[in-house]
């Protein structure tokens, strides 16, 4: 009954399931899209299997970081720490490709271990005039192994292309940390240092030891710098932002188009009364209407950001990683039905107070 | 009249703001009785049936039926899904539903599975000579065949009584007269009591007693069954009634010489017999 109802006014129902569709759409597409940016970072944070990130101090955006060698030196020597690497993190514009990320890394540390190379060469010693390209950034830019890259003005040569699976870092860079440092005139300077650990049960000993040993800098967990990252954190305030005011959209055009269903149907309401329908029957009546609305509105929405989500990734260069998962589809039906009692609660209540008589005697 | 009275209202009286709808209306239904209300517009006639079947709760007195005060029933709602079967005057059904969902739409609120609501319905468009009809959406049926479904959703539920507002309203005259007598004929072979609101004469005259409202008061009330009575409102209907009533007199010698016409105007007979005629 109620999907007949619905069908009643057929573009009316249809641009309401529309208008749900796009708010529930863009509420799951931008829910995948931080999901993506947050385990993107976090991963990255965690390359190479470093245990702590020691930034400058006061500067949870990896971007704004700026550590001079000095202030770490000794680094090494805490007891605890197994292993250190240190990186240089950039991002510059190449051709016509503005999120060119450029990491700065030494040889023989672990974190350039992470950078599997799968076409050409590594870097060796020699190798301050060569760079090693994502594989994606390759494809898009068109370079092979033996090509040239032009970097702040500086010529390099394409020595390999490696493959990690990340989005950031397929879509980026590796050279040698003096040449980052001469290339972006941060000599001496470093973006972060990865740590490792001998064992992880001594992690907070070894976070407080390097916290007290150096003054100038700032100690985390991979997962915790991730989450303090400002333009994630914006991005995800602005991601909630829209999410919420789409769904709120969608709960207006409900509650309008139920309402309109309970007007021109208010003789039908009075005749169901008159029959000895109870007032919960009616209620019931209409939320389910709305609910099945929503839900319809919901299911597609849902596809919509799948299939936006599925042409994002692989018909785009762009760096922004989507990641869905079950979870943003349970919101997405979630906030449909939320939206469905939300909306439909007031026309429904209006319906199942209505005074018999006067339905009965209500023309439209 | 014999029989148990089933339905009885005492000193029922309704305001709307200052209107007086009803004023202190005392009657008595008997089972299986087949009654019809008249009365002009504003008489309060269709009030009544609403007070009658729980659709509203009057200023003062009550309603009672079969020995239960409504004004003290838990659940009306109930009360109107079992014992009252409506049937109103126009867009009576779902529009949406085929004739025999609409026929199940009542037991959709009592405790009847799906099989035996569809079993019901059938029947009861069945007993209405809509077994042909049963998967045919209201648009799809004539206004006679939509009154049918109407009466056979009236009686889904197997209710005591079945109230009806206004039935033939919206139909012509043939047709209005053959739903007159399918209600008849289902107060005959199933014992329902039928109260028919109506400003329908010919409505009226086939139900055993006409109860007359004016002003929210009864007015009087009759028993129609007698052969003068039908004769009246055939001459009623008749052209020279229609005169009579309306005083449009005329010059025929047969006429003044039985003093209904005189000079032109009513005479002394014709006046009697205009009072008659518009008391009936």
């Amino acid at each position: 009954m109620a999907l007949r109802n619905i069908a009643r006014r057929k573009a009316r129902s249809t641009l309401t399931v529309l208008g749900i569709t796009v708010g529930i759409a863009s509420m799951v597409f931008l829910m995948s899209m931080m999901g993506g940016l947050d385990a993107q970072v976090t991963s990255i944070m965690e390359r190479g299997g470093a245990d702590l990130l020691v930034l400058q101090r006061g500067s949870f955006d990896l971007m704004l970081s700026r550590l001079s060698e000095s202030d770490v030196k000794g680094l090494q020597q805490v007891p605890g720490v197994e292993a250190i690497s240190y990186s240089l993190f950039m991002v510059t514009k190449v051709e016509n490709y503005p999120y060119f990320i450029v990491n700065g890394l030494r040889l023989g540390e672990f974190t350039i271990g992470h950078f599997d190379v799968v076409e050409g060469e590594g870097l060796t010693p020699a190798d301050e005039g060569k760079i090693l390209l994502g594989r994606k950034i390759a494809s898009h830019l068109k370079k092979r192994p033996g090509d040239e890259i032009v970097l702040q003005g500086n010529r390099f040569e394409v020595a390999g292309i490696y493959e990690t699976g990340l989005r950031f870092e397929d879509f980026g860079s590796v050279i040698l940390l003096e040449g980052a440092q001469r290339v972006f005139d941060l000599e001496g300077f470093l973006s972060l240092v990865e740590v490792k650990v001998v064992d992880l049960a001594s992690l907070e000993e070894v976070k407080a030891s390097i916290s007290r040993a150096f003054t100038n800098v700032e100690v985390n967990v991979p997962r915790e710098v991730a989450s303090k990252q400002e333009d994630l954190q914006l991005i995800r305030s602005a991601a909630s932002g829209v999410s919420l005011v789409a769904v709120l959209f969608g709960t207006i055009i409900i509650t309008n188009t139920m309402i309109m269903s309970v007007y021109e149907r208010t003789r039908e309401i009075g005749i169901l009364r008159a029959l000895g329908w109870r007032k919960r029957s009616v209620l019931l009546m209409f939320l389910r209407e709305t609910l099945a609305l929503s839900l319809m509105g919901g299911a597609s929405g849902i596809a919509m950001a799948l299939a936006g989500t599925y042409l994002l990734e692989n018909f785009t260069s762009t760096v922004i990683p989507m990641r869905t998962d079950l979870l943003h589809v349970v919101y997405g039906i979630g906030s449909a039905i939320a939206l469905g009692v939300l909306g439909g609660a007031y026309p429904a209540v209006r319906a199942a107070r209505m005074d018999p008589i006067e339905a009965l005697g209500h023309e439209v | 009249m014999e029989g148990e009275v089933v339905l009885e209202t005492r000193n029922l009286t309704k305001l709307y703001g200052q209107l007086h709808a009803l004023k202190g209306v005392n009657l008595r239904v008997r089972r299986g009785e087949f009654l019809s209300v008249m009365g002009p517009s504003g008489s309060g006639k269709t009030t009544l049936l609403n007070l009658m079947g729980a659709l509203d709760r009057p200023t003062d007195g009550e309603v009672i039926v079969q020995g239960k005060a409504l004004g003290e029933l838990m659940d009306i709602d109930a009360f109107r899904n079992r014992k009252i079967g409506f049937v109103f005057q126009f867009q009576n059904l779902i529009p949406t539903l085929t004739a025999i969902e609409n026929v199940e739409v009542p037991m959709q609120e009592s405790r009847i599975s799906r099989g035996e609501r569809r079993e019901r319905a059938e029947r009861a468009l069945r007993s209405v000579g809509l077994g042909d009809r049963l998967d045919h959406k209201p648009n799809q049926l004539s206004g006679g065949e939509r009154q049918r479904v109407a009466i056979a959703r009236a009686l889904a539920n197997d209710p005591a009584f079945i109230l009806a507002d206004e039935p033939t309203g919206e139909l012509d005259t043939e047709t209005g007269r053959m739903i007159v007598e399918l209600m008849k004929r289902i107060n005959r072979e199933q014992g329902k009591t039928f109260i028919i609101v109506t400003h329908n004469l010919e409505v009226a005259k086939r139900t055993d007693r006409v109860i007359h409202l004016r002003d929210g008061e009864i007015e009087r009330e009759e028993a129609v069954r007698s052969e003068l009575l039908e004769d009246l409102i055939h001459f009623m209907n008749s052209e020279l009634g229609r005169k009579i009533v309306n005083m449009e007199a005329e010059r025929d010698e047969p006429l003044e010489w039985l003093g209904i016409f005189e000079d032109g105007r009513l005479g002394r007979s014709g006046e009697t017999l205009r009072s008659v005629l518009k008391g009936l």
